[in-house]
């Protein structure tokens, strides 16, 4: 990791964030070809998006990271009576782990964001009102209104998602623009794991 | 009729014929060049024909790269024609090393950490073209077509055409084909509100590129050393298995229904997957037993321009786990996903 200089840092992590276009992404896209280091970083860089994501997922990396787990060895043999402020600021990995992430998927979080979807939609409906009462608005229209997405929305973050969204790829392929673009753009997500 | 009889007949169709060419001849060369048909703009079949055909006349090398606001991968592709044959290889630049080629609905995937590959034939793959040919209506009720203004991409100087649904029940599609050979190089999933969902482009194609099919052709069918897999799937159909439905959104029609096992699960009941498309956007809905054990709690995710949801059906005498993925609106998924009901 010490060989990838701060520039090419920066490149990886602008990739990860989907700001690259053009001759830069081809750079990064290459360098992440030829350097096993740059590859590393690009890892870490999506440990860091998962984190902020799904704190289970950096739990689930983080136990199987030879290093952290060395460290927790170490810390286990250590006296763990201490003194003075820097008791105070070591936080041990087993503690942290155990608990939640500010941005952990916890109840007064969904509470907050149910209240908020809720508000936000009731407003937009009231707005929208006249529009969807006026016959002939919208020919074709047979969906209903889903009751469910008025309500607190629960958002999956199920593994086994990733195998069905491989399935759906392999076998949707009904589509005009299946050879032009479509087996391309699935071929390109389709999971490793299948 | 005799013999004199047939010679008149055969003289006044041979002069009739004279007649009605020498006509004709006049008209075009007497006609006011105003008077020339008038040439309309190619209509979304028409568009979406010769994007289809120019995947069948161009070789190319490029890098893909597809992206949206919760992930960015992307791939290098070898394309390469030989008449009416086709065969293209996908390298994944991201994550596990992956190889997936295709030679007309024949698909292999070559995974080399496990030394495994993947075959499997695409049926859905050969439906086109012939559905833009003999349902041209169908797609344009649907979908409205409308000309922008293209830009570069690639270096490639682009046609731009924006297909734009005519109701809520989907997403429309930005499409950037390239000028002189109408190959598609950009391609943008755009939500209700006029968000891109996700994008798929070239970010380096190299059209006429001297790759070779059988040279691909070659690397696709060398497998020495490596674990074929063939997933298996049994064509079935809601009916046969029990379940009464409706399709819920205008367009869409069924394309097939199978019973088959899910990759890298170890499962002895395989899930049974039934498939919709409208022509641009597909649905699966996936049916399995309900299992407490690994269905936890119904909910929704979005990837890109693909939504899912999940969904438990049936009572407490018996249950079944629905998941329904598509590159449709989440309405439009619970849509499919109510329709449902058993036998």
């Amino acid at each position: 990791m010490d060989e990838l200089d701060v520039k090419a840092r920066e490149m990886i992590s602008a990739l990860a964030d989907g700001e690259l276009s053009g001759q830069e992404l081809e750079h990064a896209l290459a360098l992440l070809d030829t350097s096993e280091q740059a590859l590393d970083y690009w890892r870490c860089c999506h440990i860091a998006g998962d984190v902020m994501r799904a704190p289970e997922l950096a739990h689930e990396a983080l136990a199987g990271n030879a290093l952290v787990q060395r460290l927790q060895q170490q810390l286990d043999a250590e006296d763990p009576v201490r003194s003075g402020p820097e008791s105070e600021q070591l936080v041990r990995l087993s503690d942290a782990q155990g608990k939640p992430a500010a941005n952990s998927d916890f109840f007064h979080w969904r509470l907050v964001a149910g209240i908020t979807a809720f508000a936000v939609l009731a407003s937009l409906a009231w707005q929208l009102m006249p529009a969807v009462t006026e016959p002939g608005k919208a020919p074709g229209l047979v969906v209903q209104t889903e009751p469910a997405l008025t309500e607190q929305p629960t958002m999956i973050r199920d593994p086994r998602l990733d195998h069905f969204l491989a399935a759906h790829q392999q076998l949707a392929g009904a589509s005009a623009l299946q050879k032009p673009v479509g087996f391309l753009r699935n071929a390109t997500l389709e999971r490793a794991d299948r | 009729m005799n013999s004199h009889s047939l010679k008149i007949h055969a003289w006044l169709a041979s002069a009739f014929r004279t007649l009605l060419l020498g006509g004709l001849a006049w008209l075009s060369c007497a006609l006011p060049t105003s008077a020339q048909p008038i040439v309309q703009e190619p209509s979304l079949s028409a568009w979406l024909l010769r994007m289809h055909e120019a995947s069948e006349r161009n070789n190319y090398i490029g890098t893909i790269v597809v992206s949206s606001p919760s992930q960015l991968v992307s791939s290098r592709i070898w394309h390469a024609c030989d008449g009416p044959r086709q065969i293209e290889r996908v390298d994944s630049l991201n994550g596990v090393p992956r190889s997936t080629f295709r030679r007309g609905a024949e698909v292999l995937t070559f995974l080399p950490q496990t030394s495994s590959v993947v075959a499997e034939t695409r049926e859905a793959l050969a439906l086109f073209p012939h559905l833009l040919k003999n349902s041209q209506s169908d797609l344009e009720r649907f979908y409205g077509i409308r000309l922008e203004e293209g830009h570069r991409v690639a270096g490639l100087q682009t046609d731009l055409v924006h297909l734009f649904p005519r109701d809520r029940l989907r997403y429309g599609y930005r499409i950037w084909s390239e000028r002189r050979t109408g190959l598609v190089v950009k391609l943008q999933t755009m939500s209700e509100d006029g968000q891109v969902l996700e994008q798929t482009a070239f970010s380096e194609l190299q059209i006429d590129a001297p790759v070779s099919e059988r040279q691909i052709a070659r690397m696709m069918g060398n497998t020495r050393g490596y674990k074929i897999e063939r997933p298996i799937l049994t064509k079935t159909s809601l009916e046969a298995e029990g379940w009464n439905y409706v399709i819920p959104a205008q367009g869409f029609k069924a394309t097939g229904c199978y019973r088959r096992t899910l990759a890298a699960e170890v499962r002895a009941e395989p899930v049974l997957q039934c498939v919709f498309t409208d022509g641009l956007a597909s649905v699966s809905l996936f049916l399995e037993t309900f299992d407490p054990r690994l269905h936890l709690k119904e909910g929704q995710q979005a990837v890109g321009a693909t939504q899912a949801l999940t969904r438990r059906l049936g009572d407490s005498s018996r249950a079944w786990w629905l998941t329904a993925v598509g590159e449709v609106p989440l309405p439009t998924l619970a849509a499919f996903a109510r329709s449902l009901e058993r036998n």
